[in-house]
């Protein structure tokens, strides 16, 4: 015998229309993916975020002797600069990431702008290095010749977010209607 | 049978779902706690409202403490916080309404049993007056412990660290897994307007994009221009597409040049969308080897408005530093 198909309630319809309203408020919110581009979630961008600023906390105190910065790279990730050149795999990043002073703050980086993109996720960012004085040095500090922006592309790995390629390019200015600038020397490259 | 395992099922769920919601963190939570570190350095170097130090105050729980160099030992409650940041009536201190000195980047937030941990770089500026040259006065990290309240999230507990210091058997340790957040937004709750969570990380997005247009110059400045919404007016006076265009092409700027560093990013649901605020140093990146140097310090304060196009400015305007008389001796940061 067919079961009479019983006329929802009150109570499903309004579950139902609420998740509704609930999933196209979310689509509407997010920014438009480029083609070929998965849509990023809220958890996504902080998740990036987090990436990112670990980036200063490993290099700076050369946590767990460089694992820490290694970590943050997928197994194909690579760092690269004009100066270093492109340093991946495992080994070489923990030797990047090791012998700093602990706990010692010198990478600020601000102005994190985040994209989607095909595979995953791109970045930017700015950075300046300032060398602080140390315990019981008189107050004050410099900023270094060093400053630039980071380029970042970011993968989705089983274990979270991570670095496929981070690339310094260190400042370089050109000032409109001025006569040729020399070229600068190259600045030397955080890591 | 099939009655038994579904009850047992559910008494297991009962007993762990209070220990994974103590734990993880919402995008929600992560918004919050950045707010609140954003928060920070306006409370303390303003000294709001009216040199009272309430704000610094309310930033923290009721038990909330802060440890540092110079600090007393039980600095404990909101008191004793709030005295912190007051600025006494005839005082000659620089700190005011306008003035603008903890600048705070890389935040790190890691959730905890209690709540949640984190750690975030502190540069301390002393911005010049009258041709006065602009300093670096301090720096370190803070490392906190943030409680959620009532209130919302708040500082249990914040300790300020000084540049180098020495190795501890903790310091030295491996780094620590991180935890992903959970995938779940926290539904706007309470009355007045809201923002969520995909809306404050895009004003976020807005406010980092504005430092690519203006030093990037791409696209002969209306990389710049198109950050604005149509009606937008940018430092009171600019108006229109082409001339917020012209703002950008008369600046310093190339592919490679990055010179405007923004922090502190405070943001506010309003009525017709958003307003916020972020502090701002300007700096020249030395090239050939010459130092670097801070060429401009202050406050940007802007309104925000939800475009076809996605989150715009509709205006923003920029606060210097108020003038006043360095102090003689820079106190240890708050």
């Amino acid at each position: 015998m067919r079961k009479k198909w019983k006329k929802p309630g009150f109570f499903a319809v309004t579950i139902v229309a609420a998740i509704a309203v609930v999933a196209v408020a979310a689509r509407a919110a997010q920014a438009p993916a480029p083609a070929g581009a998965a849509a990023l979630t809220a958890a996504d961008y902080v998740e990036i975020q987090q990436l990112a600023v670990r980036y200063s906390y490993a290099m700076d105190t050369g946590a767990g002797g460089g694992e820490m910065l290694a970590s943050l790279f997928a197994p194909d990730g690579a760092f690269e600069s004009a100066t270093r050149g492109r340093i991946s795999g495992h080994d070489q990043l923990v030797a990047l990431g090791k012998g700093r002073d602990p706990m010692y703050p010198r990478r600020f980086i601000v102005n994190h702008v985040i994209e989607p993109a095909p595979g995953g996720a791109v970045g930017h960012a700015y950075v300046v290095e300032v060398d602080l004085p140390s315990e019981g040095e008189k107050l004050g500090g410099d900023l270094t010749p060093t400053g630039g922006r980071y380029e970042d592309v970011y993968e989705k790995t089983a274990a979270g977010w991570r670095f496929k390629s981070r690339r310094f390019v260190p400042a370089k200015m050109e000032v409109p209607g001025a006569a040729a600038r020399p070229a600068p020397a190259p600045a030397p490259a955080p890591r | 049978m099939c009655k038994k395992v579904l009850i047992a099922i559910g008494l297991w769920m009962a007993s762990a779902a209070p220990h994974a919601q103590q734990r993880a963190l919402t995008p929600s939570d992560y918004i919050e706690i950045q707010q609140l570190v954003s928060r920070y350095g306006y409370a303390l170097d303003s000294g709001a409202p009216e040199g009272t130090g309430n704000e610094y105050a309310g930033l923290f729980t009721a038990d909330g403490t802060f440890v540092g160099p110079g600090i007393p030992d039980n600095t404990v409650g909101r008191d004793k916080l709030g005295a912190l940041a007051r600025i006494p009536p005839g005082s000659k201190t620089r700190r005011g309404p306008t003035y603008v000195s903890h600048y705070l980047m890389n935040h790190l937030i890691e959730p905890s049993p209690e709540g949640a941990t984190g750690k975030v770089y502190l540069l301390v500026v002393n911005l010049g007056q009258n041709g006065a040259p602009n300093k670096l006065s301090m720096g370190g990290h803070y490392e906190d412990v943030y409680a959620r309240t009532p209130e919302g999230w708040r500082f249990k507990r914040r300790e300020f660290f000084r540049g180098k210091v020495s190795l501890t058997a903790e310091q030295a340790a491996p780094a620590r897994v991180f935890s992903r957040p959970a995938q779940t937004d926290r539904a706007p709750s309470g009355k007045g307007p809201t923002l969520t969570a995909m809306d404050y990380i895009e004003i976020r997005k807005l406010v980092a994009g504005y430092a690519y247009g203006l030093d990037g110059g791409r696209d002969n400045g209306y990389n710049y221009a198109d950050l604005f919404a149509p009606d937008a007016v940018l430092f009171g006076r600019v108006t229109g597409r082409e001339n917020i265009a012209n703002l950008a092409r008369r600046e310093p700027h190339g592919p490679e040049y990055v010179r405007h560093f923004l922090t502190n990013v405070v943001i506010e649901p309003t009525a017709d969308g958003a307003s916020g605020k972020q502090y701002l140093a300007v700096i020249d990146i030395g090239e050939n080897g010459k130092p670097s140097s801070i060429f401009l310090g202050g406050r940007y304060e802007d309104t925000y408005v939800k475009t076809p196009q996605g989150w715009r400015f509709k205006s923003r305007s920029f606060i210097k530093t108020k003038p006043g008389t360095p102090p003689a001796n820079p106190r240890p940061p708050r």
